[in-house]
């Protein structure tokens, strides 16, 4: 899979290759305008991140180029905006998703998992993790052929969870990402551990597979 | 006082005195202008008193003549001392029963060769009708003279302060939110223009702080947020890291927890800097009732580890118009914080009817004045949670759908209400 990073601050850049390069992606950047420009026009990719904020232009008018070139599938928009118009602008522009700064690793590398799946493999709903099986689509969970009835809250956890497998994800990208926008008004963490408990005993022995890392968050071994 | 008052009144204090000190002044001057007249005309009469007695031939024509003429007194010369100015007398009138005063001159004369003092006698009776009905004038013009200066001037006043007043109105209405209006003013008085410009400048400056300001709070938010999310995702990777000791994965911990704190302040300041700033669209059309279920529904992750009830009370669907997502904050807010101060297995109502939209939970009452609830970044003791900003975000987005959220407790349970006409 391979992902054009249009991102002016390269440190940030750099935190988004790195995170990205361990689950197998080929990852390519663009600092400016220019550069993003010629890159889409000469190269295919897969998902394409785009800062709509860039030093040399506007992200949304790569957009429109895009559109031009009949690219359109699979783009993220990252901007330190926030804002609504430019979540509504941004989608109805033609971009997949919407992601404001400052996000997590996580939540950017499930939401470009969420991307593929939904336009290269047809959207492709039933996602394997060692001996259990999640069906996307019908929010069910299947250990070992058996179902197991998880809440919506467990469901979206160990989703969350399965498709950042092998990374140590913090607890606040945990609540942030099970909570939406009313994690804005969110200051205890306590629950996620709550819900890690009840998914731990549901999962039974599937759920040994589940580590806690002391102080930070959780990781679903690899 | 007003302004016009305290003209009038100076002026009216000012006619007062005038028409006090007048009336003795013009009593003197007119009474010695009229006797001075008297005196005259005895005078003349004196003088041509040789054309009357040398017509007077016997002793009958002299009596005839003191019979016929009243005002003249013959009498036999006694060798008095005569005066040679006209005087006054007091006399008794037979005719209006009351003592009348008289101006006399007494000049010697010889008749038919015999001495006499005549007496010219005028009788003043006149003079103080003269005197009560001159005054009486004067003082009718004086009158209406300083009311109809009194009034001119009210009403001179009132046109040349009207700029005055009118820029008056302009500074009470003025209101730093409201969109730009500039003064003008069509006066031609040098003044009243320098003061327009004055005010204009001065009203121009202070918005031009006003708005930058605002815009410094949401630029520095928006600014913050890039380095926010240069650290956010270091320490993502930074956790990442396979030799992670216990002691480094606290100290990594308790800067997530710190960061997640600084972000959400930082979204907090911009979301209230862009309401402050007017920069949400208030044209949406929506139901209270389907937000407050979907908010429940959202924070089931909330409510379920805790075994938290929301009770959803409602009979009557209400529809507004303003900012959808915005007042689905202010629900999920409020409804956060319900929870937040809730006791385990506690239930929560939530009782939407046309008036209001309240949350109701059981607590403990609060332990600080519920005026400070509001305010932004009022922190307690007791409250070491949350940032401060949660509830005037709330209050704000109330208010800019033009309701108002108010907080009360009774009966251990806290409400917070939003009136639907609370503004």
């Amino acid at each position: 899979m391979k992902i054009l990073i249009i991102e002016d601050e390269k440190s940030l850049s750099e935190s988004i290759v790195s995170y990205l390069s361990k689950e197998n992606y080929i990852c390519e950047t663009a600092f400016d305008f220019i550069s993003a420009q010629q890159k889409i026009s000469l190269f295919e990719y897969d998902c394409i991140l785009l800062d709509i904020m860039l030093p040399d232009g506007n992200g949304l008018h790569l957009l429109a180029y895009l559109k031009k070139l009949g690219k359109m599938d699979g783009v993220i928009i990252i901007s330190a905006k926030n804002s609504m118009e430019d979540r509504v602008l941004s989608l109805n522009s033609g971009a997949d998703d919407y992601l404001s700064k400052p996000f997590h690793l996580a939540e950017l590398s499930a939401r470009i998992l969420s991307l593929i799946r939904r336009t290269k493999f047809n959207g492709q709903h039933i996602i394997s993790y060692k001996e259990t099986v999640l069906d996307v689509d019908a929010k069910t969970l299947h250990v070992k052929g058996e179902i197991v009835i998880l809440t919506k809250t467990e469901f979206e956890l160990y989703l969350f969870l399965v498709t950042n497998k092998g990374k140590v994800i913090s607890k606040e990208a945990i609540v942030e990402h099970i909570s939406g926008d009313s994690a804005l008004y969110l200051d205890n963490f306590d629950v996620i551990y709550a819900h890690i408990k009840n998914l731990k005993r549901k999962l039974a022995d599937s759920g040994t597979h589940l580590k806690t890392v002391y102080g930070v968050g959780y990781k679903l071994e690899l | 006082m007003k302004l016009l008052n305290y003209s009038a009144q100076k002026y009216l204090s000012f006619s007062i005195v005038l028409v006090l000190l007048s009336i003795p002044i013009f009593y003197v001057v007119l009474n010695k202008l009229f006797i001075h007249s008297v005196d005259e005309s005895l005078e003349q009469q004196a003088e041509l008193l040789p054309e009357y007695t040398k017509f007077i031939d016997s002793e009958d024509d002299l009596t005839l003549w003191k019979n016929l003429d009243w005002d003249l007194i013959l009498s036999k010369d006694t060798g008095k001392v005569l005066l040679a100015k006209p005087y006054t007398v007091e006399e008794y009138s037979k005719i209006h029963h009351e003592f009348e005063q008289y101006r006399v001159l007494e000049k010697q004369v010889s008749i038919l060769g015999k001495k006499y003092i005549i007496a010219f006698k005028s009788s003043l009776v006149e003079k103080d009708d003269l005197i009560k009905a001159v005054l009486g004038l004067l003082i009718t013009l004086l009158i209406f003279l300083t009311a109809g200066s009194i009034y001119i001037n009210h009403f001179i006043s009132k046109r040349i302060w009207q700029p005055f007043r009118l820029i008056l109105d302009y500074l009470k209405k003025y209101d730093l939110d409201k969109k730009e209006t500039v003064w003008t003013n069509n006066s031609n008085i040098t003044e009243f223009d320098e003061l327009t410009v004055s005010v204009n400048d001065l009203t121009q400056r202070s918005r031009k702080i006003y708005l930058a300001q605002k815009e410094f709070t949401e630029n520095a938010s928006h600014e913050l947020q890039t380095p926010l999310a240069i650290i956010k995702s270091k320490l993502e990777l930074f956790i990442q890291q396979e030799s992670l000791s216990e002691e480094q994965s606290l100290l990594i911990g308790d800067m997530s927890k710190a960061l997640a704190g600084i972000e959400k302040l930082n979204l907090g300041l911009l979301l209230l800097a862009k309401m402050d700033n007017g920069q949400y669209q208030l044209n949406e059309h929506f139901g209270v009732g389907k937000l407050v279920q979907q908010s429940i529904l959202e924070l089931a992750f909330l409510t379920e580890p805790a075994g938290i009830t929301v009770k959803f009370n409602t009979d009557t669907q209400v529809d507004l118009l303003g900012n959808q997502q915005l007042y689905g904050q202010m629900i999920k807010n409020l409804l956060v914080n319900a929870i937040r101060y809730s006791a385990e297995g506690s239930t929560i109502h939530v009782t939407l009817n046309n008036n209001m939209l309240c949350f109701t939970n059981p607590g403990s009452p609060l332990p600080f004045e519920k005026s400070q609830l509001f305010r932004r970044f009022s922190k307690h003791d007791s409250v070491k949670n949350g940032n401060g900003l949660g509830l005037s975000i709330s209050a704000k987005i109330a208010s800019l759908h033009l309701q108002k959220l108010a907080y009360n407790y009774a009966s251990g349970t806290h409400h917070f209400t939003v009136f639907f006409e609370g503004n």
